[in-house]
């Protein structure tokens, strides 16, 4: 017997030939793409032609083996005929359609399992090593595949699922052992999306157990709750039996692929990078919160925020909000003249704090005449008559991330950590919607938010498909396009993809690449959690939203349509 | 045998015969080379050894050895 493992030749010109060049090509693609994110391949990993139906990484000489059958020989004839009757496919003609679809996905796949393991990531417990390499594949293809092409993908894959669980006798297993049992269930049809929002900002908050938390809020039927209950022990049968079992095997990646492929959420290179290959950029530390801090402090932030101005906008930014808050502070600490009111500011501090915009409209002056006279010499009206009160101004900022930041852009301290904090600070910074959030929170921002490169003439979000992200272009430039017509741009600073963040519906519009891109994201469930918390970040996109409904609204009437429906209603 | 030669037999003789298809199709997914054997003589007419079920079988699965791959 030959051995599965020895490369074929290549060049036939056949279907099999044709995936294969397919995988060659996507393995080139996603090298490039991963090395924009600082992620680097083995430049001597191969795709070699393996024999046999099933592709994979060989851990011992790191090369990939693409296995798929040759059409044009016997054996690979048969091998298509038990490939196409195992997995309830019409014949061959289905069976290439399906490859097609996933050849990319495949690759991927085992580009993850390769890196994990180039960088001593790899771990005996393979079911985990599963999901973490279709995280990855996820993050490289699903954007590549329109709504029709995830449409055609999720019904050959159902038919497979409902082939393979009926022989098996597995219903629900791929379900239970998906790696995130709350998206499972919302793709699987079992959770309402409100519903899954709300739970998956719940268990964000307080990091709840997922059974625990859907069983005591009633969510869970019974058999799911059965289910549930044996996830551990199929996670241990997985990792035993693996391949073991080949038609159990597809039964599960086909059942988690379709769950991919069904869920809103969407993947991300950069989450990859930092979750699972341990690639965090090193920020500079959260904020300490201050208490009464000293007039010399309130002095040396304003200060502060003076001296940024000639270096940097963000940063000079960052200190007036820091100054803002310390000004808060201490008129908290110290009261109103009318004690009364002083809790007139603890509830209305949001107002009071963020919703300002540099220069005139600032709602914290219009308090100066309520604070008590010591007080009052510090808000901006009075406070440059106190600014060389104070020495200098870094033995007063209250802490390391405040220090270091200062000193990076006001004296030009080589400091890696803090340029990196103002790099992400200043992509913040040039969006309306974050600009106007307090210092803590961007900074906050600053650690959690993803960065997506995206290639001339590449999709980021598809008409049609089920995503609330939204995004923020840092560069580039990007084109609207709405039923085949190009409706707008997008130009660095602004936001695109919050319409179904307010609507909770499809997306209405396709967004592509007209250059070479960097976009940032903020995932639906960080950025609902954070407009509870910062009514100013949905004033500001409402106020986005309007401006762009006003345009096209204006484009629809001088091309003598009607009025365009701005937002489509209604349930998915 | 050269596993061409048997997979072209095989082939041939379950040509418009679905149960046949499906029968064999099975056994091979499943692995089982008693049950591979069996299959291939009842619904193709074919007698081979237990050894060339066993080779038919891992060159349509092409497991690799564990636990030096991993598969997807």
């Amino acid at each position: 017997m030959a051995d599965p493992e020895e490369p074929m030749a290549d060049g036939e010109d056949d279907e099999r030939s044709n995936l294969f060049v397919l995988g060659k090509r996507s393995f080139e693609r996603f090298t490039r793409e991963l090395a924009r994110y600082g992620i680097e391949v083995d430049p001597k990993t191969e795709v070699r032609r393996g024999r046999g139906v099933l592709c994979y990484y060989n851990l011992e000489d790191g090369h990939i083996y693409l296995s798929l059958p040759d059409l044009t020989s016997p054996l690979g004839k048969l091998q298509a005929m038990v490939l196409s009757t195992t997995l309830g496919l019409s014949g061959n003609e289905e069976l290439v359609a399906l490859f097609e679809l996933f050849v990319p996905h495949v690759v991927a796949h085992e580009i993850a399992h390769h890196l994990r393991h180039r960088n001593g990531l790899f771990s005996d417990n393979k079911w985990e090593e599963e999901q973490i390499a279709n995280q990855l594949a996820v993050a490289l293809t699903k954007h590549r595949l329109s709504p029709d092409e995830r449409a055609r993908a999720r019904d050959l894959l159902a038919r497979i699922l409902d082939t393979l669980s009926a022989k098996l006798d597995l219903k629900d297993a791929a379900t239970v052992s998906y790696h995130s049992i709350l998206v499972a269930l919302n793709a699987s049809g079992r959770l309402g999306d409100s519903a899954t929002e709300r739970a998956q900002v719940t268990q964000k908050l307080f990091s709840s157990e997922t059974r625990g938390m859907m069983l005591a809020a009633g969510d869970l039927s019974r058999s799911m709750a059965r289910g549930l209950d044996i996830r551990d022990q199929l996670i241990r049968e997985i990792n035993a039996e693996y391949a073991d079992e080949f038609q159990k095997y597809v039964y599960y990646h086909a059942g988690w692929l379709h769950l991919d492929l069904a869920s809103h959420g969407a993947e991300y290179v950069d989450d990859f990078a930092r979750e699972r290959l341990g690639r965090r950029t090193e920020l500079l530390p959260p904020l300490e919160p201050v208490k009464a801090p000293a007039d010399s402090t309130v002095i040396a932030y304003y200060r502060a925020y003076r001296d940024c101005r000639g270096h940097s906008e963000a940063g000079a930014r960052f200190f007036y909000k820091r100054y803002r808050s310390m000004l808060w502070e201490k008129l908290r600490s110290v009261g109103l003249v009318v004690a009364s009111q002083t809790a007139i500011l603890d509830r209305e501090s949001t107002f009071f704090l963020e919703s300002w915009d540099e220069g005139a409209s600032d709602a914290l002056k219009y308090v100066a005449h309520l604070a008590k006279e010591e007080v009052r010499t510090l808000f901006p009206a009075f406070i440059a008559e106190r600014m060389d009160s104070i020495g200098s101004v870094e033995g007063r900022l209250a802490g390391e991330t405040d220090m270091r930041l200062y000193r990076h852009i006001v004296h030009g301290d080589v400091d890696e950590v803090a340029q990196a904090t103002l790099y992400r600070l200043t992509l913040l910074d040039q969006t309306d919607v974050f600009r106007p959030v307090p210092a803590d929170t961007v900074l906050e921002l600053a650690r959690t938010f993803c960065k997506v490169h995206v290639a001339e003439g590449e999709t980021i979000i598809w008409e049609g498909e089920v995503n609330d992200d939204v995004f923020f272009l840092a560069q580039g430039g990007l084109e609207v396009i709405v039923s085949g017509t190009r409706v707008g741009v997008v130009e660095p600073g602004e936001v695109f993809g919050e319409m179904a963040f307010f609507s909770r519906d499809t997306r209405n519009a396709t967004v592509r690449a007209r250059r070479p891109s960097e976009c940032f994201v903020v995932k639906d469930v960080d950025l609902l959690s954070l407009v509870f918390k910062h009514p100013s970040v949905l004033m500001q996109m409402a106020g986005v939203l309007t401006r762009r409904l006003a345009e096209l609204n204006q484009r629809a009437v001088h091309a003598g349509n009607l009025l365009v429906p701005s937002v489509r209603m209604g349930p998915r | 045998m050269n596993l061409d030669d048997l997979a072209a037999q095989i082939i041939q003789a379950v040509q418009e015969k679905p149960e046949a298809v499906k029968a064999i199709s099975d056994a091979l997914a499943a692995g089982d080379a008693e049950k591979i054997r069996e299959a291939i003589h009842t619904h193709a007419g074919i007698q081979i050894s237990e050894a060339d079920a066993q080779k038919i079988a891992s060159q349509v699965q092409a497991k690799p050895s564990q636990p030096a791959a991993y598969w997807t």
